[in-house]
């Protein structure tokens, strides 16, 4: 991933700010239980928390990448002054991290969205999310092929959720995630055209500010 | 029928209520919440307790009243409710 230099930083924050949103969202949904019965709102959590913990992460090692530590030392009376990246030998695991519980947050909301459920195919579906996740987190263009495709379909849960109760704040959620999943996209586009990281990284910004906008709305309406 | 969870019924009681421009008979409440004498009476008792409803007796006759901290109660699950239907919970 290649951020240009301009952008260096920018990055980081919207994605703090949309880590922030995630865990709101997750800690709220944990107070459904108060209403509703089932593991749902657990799941919902757990799943929020996630995506919000691979962002962190994310946040993390572009820092240390973005901010290298000034080091110098004198040899023969002359002094050399070199930029040292703590973070290089633990890029690859960190990345890793990141997109595995990215991967697995949205895994559960997909799997949360999805009517079929059966339990007898539960422990085949696991084995090939930890199969398909392990493959996934090691390429970039597949990885975000592939989380194109959930915050598409979480899109069309949301499609067809508003279709039932047409409410402001449904569509507000439906416009997110479409959003969200257009991000995505130009993540995936910016694999082969370094230019679209930075419109890639602001339209998810766009994303998670109408879900915050979406999610103050409902907590403050009356 | 799926099994009612305790703040459901609380909310039922008390929207059941505040429905009535905030002032119910004990009887009337019994069918609005779907209520056994018993369970009513019990969950009454807790409502009074923690201030959410309070009894008042007028004409002989025993009235509900919702209380301010039950509309702030209403008003919260009626948001936990809102959120639950536009997230999908």
């Amino acid at each position: 991933m290649v951020c240009p230099g301009w952008f260096r930083g920018f990055d980081c924050f919207f994605e703090l700010i949309g880590s922030l949103v995630l865990l709101m969202l997750g800690i709220y949904s944990l107070q459904i239980k108060k209403i509703s019965s089932g593991k749902r709102p657990h799941l919902f959590f757990l799943a929020f928390v996630l995506v919000s913990l691979s962002y962190l992460v994310r946040i993390f090692k572009n820092i240390n990448l973005y901010y290298p530590i000034t080091k110098s030392f004198s040899f023969l009376g002359i002094n050399f002054t070199y930029e040292s990246y703590k973070i290089i030998p633990l890029v690859e695991p960190v990345t890793f991290v990141s997109r595995c519980l990215f991967l697995v947050g949205l895994f559960l909301l997909f799997f949360l969205f999805t009517k079929s459920r059966e339990k007898q195919h539960l422990p085949f579906m696991l084995y090939m999310l930890i199969v398909f996740t392990y493959l996934v987190s090691f390429n970039q263009v597949l990885f975000y092929l592939t989380t194109a495709l959930l915050f598409a379909h979480i899109a069309v849960f949301y499609c067809k959720n508003s279709e039932k109760c047409k409410t402001r704040f449904q569509r507000i959620m439906l416009s997110a995630f479409i959003i969200l999943a257009a991000s995505q996209v130009l993540f995936l586009l910016s694999s082969f055209l370094h230019t679209l990281y930075a419109p890639a990284a602001m339209v998810q910004f766009i994303g998670f500010l109408l879900l915050l906008f979406d999610f103050v709305m409902l907590v403050k309406t009356r | 029928m799926r099994k009612r969870e305790r703040m459901e019924i609380v909310y039922d009681i008390l929207f059941s209520v505040l429905n009535r421009r905030g002032k119910m008979k004990p009887t009337q409440l019994m069918t609005k919440a779907n209520l056994s004498y018993k369970m009513m009476n019990e969950y009454l008792d807790d409502l009074v307790e923690k201030s959410l409803v309070s009894r008042k007796k007028r004409n002989q006759h025993q009235y509900l009243e919702i209380t301010d901290k039950g509309r702030d109660f209403i008003e919260k699950v009626i948001k936990m409710k809102r959120f639950k239907e536009t997230i999908g919970i």
